[in-house]
């Protein structure tokens, strides 16, 4: 597990992250969501050891990442704009990554680069930007490192090597310890592989919830009650943090089970009501504007 | 999953990454070394085959390519090189992108550090220790090689690491403090010439505003440690052949030795400082900025307002205040713009502004204004040891300061050379012209009859203090005179008095007739400079006034002992009163004239220097007028008129039997029929 415990960095002036306090559990697909200049970048490149905190500790597995390279072999960071060599191929990239991480998957790499028709003997340097993403999400995955920190990883890969590369993630996940932590400014990009998110803003963490659990105590219903007496007292009886009405059609985002916001409906007699999937884009208006915050323009 | 990552494979994988460098530092050393060399020995070799050279002289010149004396081609590659060397392995320390991948690896900082560091110097140390292996073959293949070569060789191999390896750190320390490469580079540069560069300043701020500051300042060892490259440019000076048994020449190599051990450390230490983040910045480590400006704002508006009041034709101080002022506005803001590249930040830090500004300011005073006394410097002569007095007129003629190092005689010119070996114990007449000296220091000269000099004054402290006055006539033939009944002080000022005859080479006789070279039996040398030592050792100042003199007497003779070292000396003073010297001189066939008559001149010329007119004069009577006036340069001392003569004015007397004869006229007396023709007056 990462655990992030108050930490602090400024950048002279710039407070880049602000007492962030987050756990990172093991074994999950962790998103960390912001905008731009929010601090993911700051605090990926501090969860990967290569900024130190002006304050606070990042604990990786319950050591300090920091000049620690015993802890460091059990991360790789991905940052934005991945480094090769000059001249480096695709082989040369893999050598090197092949000394520094001593559990580098030969076999698995020369499989995926094959899968994503890349050539080990092609230069990076004549790869498109997306292609050296590629490369580069394909040579952190080999390292077989516990912890995979991607900063925007999926900037710049079209659709289908998206969902290759999230694929690629999920099997991962099957067949070994595995926990990526993925940085990005969209959520939209997040939603069907992360399962765990933290939300970044000027510098701090406003949410870190599990996507399941989140899911599982916040429900969206519509539903039409003829009278206004009995939809007042729903909505008072209802944890609600969200609702609109379009005529008679009333739609509430509230706070609880599926099973005890259906039975506060039905004692109100409607003439119909479901419940309707969240997105995570709602879930996180919905979380984001009880504490305060339009997330509208923080992340969208 | 913990296993150490190897720091060899680490090392192996950089220098396969920076393989453009080595080969292109291969090829050119090859070039440098072993092709030179081949082509220079094959030529030698041609020269000593057809007689032109012993083989001897082929050795020594083979050596020298091969050690220090002549490769300067490989001196220079090996400060590019050291320079290319440690910007391309520190350049990541710029580059946030490479930063991230770096710092992101299971690797310390100090392995990063290390491995750049080992990897650079391999790349530089081996093909150069294959060059020298091949330049060293060539020698064996022409026959010429010796053991005494071969050491040469390594001696120059080993130093010339040492120097790569102080450029090189000094190279990678730019690169550290800062976190932009151009940026980097001007550190570099900084480091290079910041030392020589205040040094050069202060020097002239001393000769521009102390006018008691001798005309040379003596840096010794400081000039040599102001910089890494002169610092190794000094130890390679130091171990060349012919003088690597003295024991400055191991002090200097311990100092480069701990310059680089100074600066591995110092680089190692920074290196783990110095947060990633600074990549991009201009400057690694903010808390120096204000520091570092500091440092070079004041010597370079310093510098700016000496220029200005070097350029300006009047109010020269006024000048100099303006261009300190100005300057330190100026070299702030052009430093603020590099360390922010923000037009807005330029003045944005008033405060270090005020306070560079202020501090130029002070430092500007204190030489304008002289506050710490340094013309005004006469120490309590109880204080004093001893001290030694030099003037052109008396001691301009010879050389003091003579020293042999592993059978090589140097001979030291210059007024500071002189005067460490001239001190005296009593001293009471030297002090009596530095007090003169004092009096007349930042006074109104115009009109004042001055003699130029220099004063060393040893402390019983044991501080020595250099100064250069200028003095009343009078007082200084006083002194003079009472110091010339020192047998110290002439022991100090002749070294004839040193010289044994049979050292002598030849010995030549200045007279109005010309000169000529004396030809003696060795028994006549000895007697003539037994003669001569007698009666100038008896012999007053007032001897060699121009109306005593009678000739005077050049020496070629050997100082030191090694046969090659000949000297000449010109300008032993022979009184009319040195009775005995001139009757052996007569004795052995040579007669010196007393007065130049007007009927064996055919003519005389008068060249004007300051408007190159010439003027010719061959009528009895303006030759009788010119003469009556004339000073002859053969035998003039000029003891009694220091200063006095007027050298405006060249006057070369052509004698009927074709000889000439050379001198001036006093300042004060022009012969009107020279200032009428000419205008001077």
């Amino acid at each position: 597990m990462i655990e992030i415990n108050g930490v602090n960095k400024s950048f002279g002036n710039i407070k880049a992250l602000d007492n962030v306090i987050a756990s990172i559990p093991d074994g999950s697909i962790f998103g960390l969501v912001g905008t731009n200049g929010a601090g993911k970048s700051t605090m990926l490149r501090i969860l990967s050891g290569v900024l130190q905190a002006d304050t606070g500790m990042v604990l990786v597995d319950g050591e300090d990442i920091y000049e620690n390279p015993e802890v460091k072999h059990k991360v790789c960071f991905l940052a934005d704009t991945a480094y090769f060599f000059a001249n480096a191929t695709v082989r040369t990239m893999a050598d090197y990554y092949a000394i520094t991480y001593p559990d580098f998957d030969w076999e698995r790499f020369e499989e995926l680069v094959a899968k994503f028709g890349l050539e080990m003997k092609q230069k990076i340097n004549t790869f498109s930007k997306g292609m050296k993403k590629q490369i580069s999400v394909l040579l952190g995955i080999c390292t077989g490192t516990k912890y995979l920190l991607c900063d925007e990883t999926f900037d710049g890969l079209d659709p289908v090597m998206r969902q290759a590369v999230k694929s690629i993630f999920a099997s991962e996940l099957m067949v070994r310890d595995f926990t990526p932590v993925i940085a990005s400014h969209s959520l939209r990009e997040l939603e069907d592989i992360c399962d765990h998110i933290g939300l970044l803003h000027k510098g701090g963490i406003l949410l870190s919830k599990d996507l399941e659990d989140m899911k599982f105590h916040i429900h969206k219903i519509q539903c039409v009650i003829q009278d206004p007496v009995l939809e007042e007292q729903m909505l008072a009886e209802l944890h609600v943090l969200q609702h609109s009405k379009r005529g008679s059609l009333l739609t509430v985002v509230a706070r609880g089970t599926k099973q005890e916001i259906l039975m506060c409906i039905e004692g109100k007699n409607p003439l119909f009501s479901e419940i309707i999937p969240l997105t995570l884009e709602e879930i996180f208006i919905s979380e984001t504007e009880v504490a305060g915050y339009d997330v509208k323009n923080l992340i969208f | 999953m913990t296993s150490k990552i190897s720091f060899s494979k680490l090392l192996k994988e950089d220098m396969k990454r920076r393989s453009w460098l080595i080969a292109l530092v291969s090829v050119l050393l090859f070039i440098a070394q072993p092709v030179i060399i081949l082509f220079l020995v094959e030529g030698l070799m041609d020269s000593a085959n057809e007689g032109l050279m012993t083989l001897a002289e082929v050795k020594t010149d083979y050596m020298n390519l091969i050690g220090f004396e002549e490769n300067y081609l490989v001196a220079i590659l090996l400060v590019l090189f050291a320079v290319l060397i440690g910007i391309s392995g520190y350049s990541y320390l710029h580059s946030r992108v490479q930063l991230d991948f770096y710092h992101s690896l299971p690797v310390k900082r100090r392995k990063w550090f290390l491995v750049q560091l080992v990897s650079g110097l391999l790349i530089f140390a081996v093909p150069y220790f294959l060059s020298t292996v091949l330049s060293l073959l060539v020698g064996v293949a022409n026959g010429i090689m010796e053991a005494g070569i071969f050491a040469a060789a390594m001696e120059s191999f080993i130093i010339n690491i040492l120097g790569f390896m102080v450029i090189y750190l000094t190279s990678i320390l730019a690169m550290i403090m800062t976190g932009k490469i151009l940026i980097g580079i001007m550190g570099f540069c900084t480091f290079l010439v910041y030392g020589p560069g205040v040094i050069f300043v202060l020097n002239n701020l001393i000769g521009r505003f102390f006018t008691t500051a001798i005309g040379e300042q003596a840096y010794g060892m400081a000039y040599s440690l102001s910089s890494p490259i002169l610092l190794w440019l000094k130890v390679r000076e130091k171990w060349q052949v012919y003088d690597k048994e003295t024991v400055s020449a191991w002090i200097y190599l311990g100092i480069l030795i701990l310059l680089v051990i100074v600066l591995f450390g110092l680089c190692m230490w920074l290196n783990t400082k110095r947060n990633t983040e600074a990549a991009e910045q201009s400057m690694a480590f903010s808390k120096t900025e204000s520091v570092i400006k500091i440092m070079l704002v004041i010597p370079l508006s310093l510098a700016i307002g000496l220029l200005l009041s070097t350029m300006a034709h009047r109010n020269f101080e006024v000048w100099f205040f303006i261009g300190i002022l100005l300057g330190a506005v100026l070299i702030n803001a052009i430093i603020e713009f590099i360390y922010h590249l923000d037009i807005r930040e330029l003045f944005v830090r008033k405060l270090q502004l005020v306070l560079a500004v202020l501090a130029t300011a002070v430092i500007g005073c204190i030489f304008q204004f002289d506050f710490i006394g340094y013309d005004s410097y006469l120490p309590a002569m109880e204080d004093v040891e001893q001290m030694a007095l030099y003037s052109y007129g008396v001691n301009g003629s010879f050389a003091y300061k003579v020293t042999e190092d592993d059978g090589i005689t140097r001979v030291e010119y210059g007024e500071r050379a002189a005067l460490d070996e001239m001190v005296i114990s009593d001293f009471e007449p030297i002090y009596e012209i530095a007090g003169n000296g004092v009096k007349n220091v930042r006074k109104e000269t115009e009109g004042m009859d001055l003699v130029p000099v220099s004063v060393k004054y040893v402390l019983k402290n044991g501080k020595s203090v250099y100064r250069s006055y200028q003095i009343d006539r009078n007082v200084f033939m006083e002194s003079e005179q009472a110091l010339f009944t020192q047998e110290e002080y002439k022991q100090k000022i002749y070294p004839i008095f040193s010289i044994e005859s049979a050292n002598i080479q030849s010995m030549f006789l200045m007279s109005l007739k010309g000169e000529v070279q004396l030809e003696l039996t060795a028994d006549q040398k000895a007697n003539l400079l037994e003669a001569y030592k007698t009666e100038l050792r008896e012999s007053t100042f007032d001897d060699f006034y121009y109306e005593n003199m009678s000739a005077r007497i050049n020496l070629e003779y050997m100082r030191g002992t090694q046969a090659s070292s000949w000297y000449s000396e010109y300008g032993y003073p022979i009184s009319k009163n040195f009775t005995k010297t001139l009757s052996l001189l007569n004795e052995y066939g040579y007669q010196t004239e007393t007065e130049i008559k007007a009927e064996t001149v055919s003519k005389i010329t008068i060249y004007n220097y300051n408007t190159s007119q010439t003027l010719f004069y061959s009528s009895e009577i303006e030759i009788k007028e010119i003469l009556a006036d004339f000073y002859a340069g053969s035998i003039d001392m000029d003891y009694g008129n220091i200063g006095g003569l007027n050298y405006d004015l060249g006057v070369e007397i052509i004698m009927k039997d074709g000889k000439a004869v050379w001198g001036n006229f006093k300042n004060e007396v022009i012969p009107d029929c020279v200032s009428s023709q000419s205008g001077y007056s």
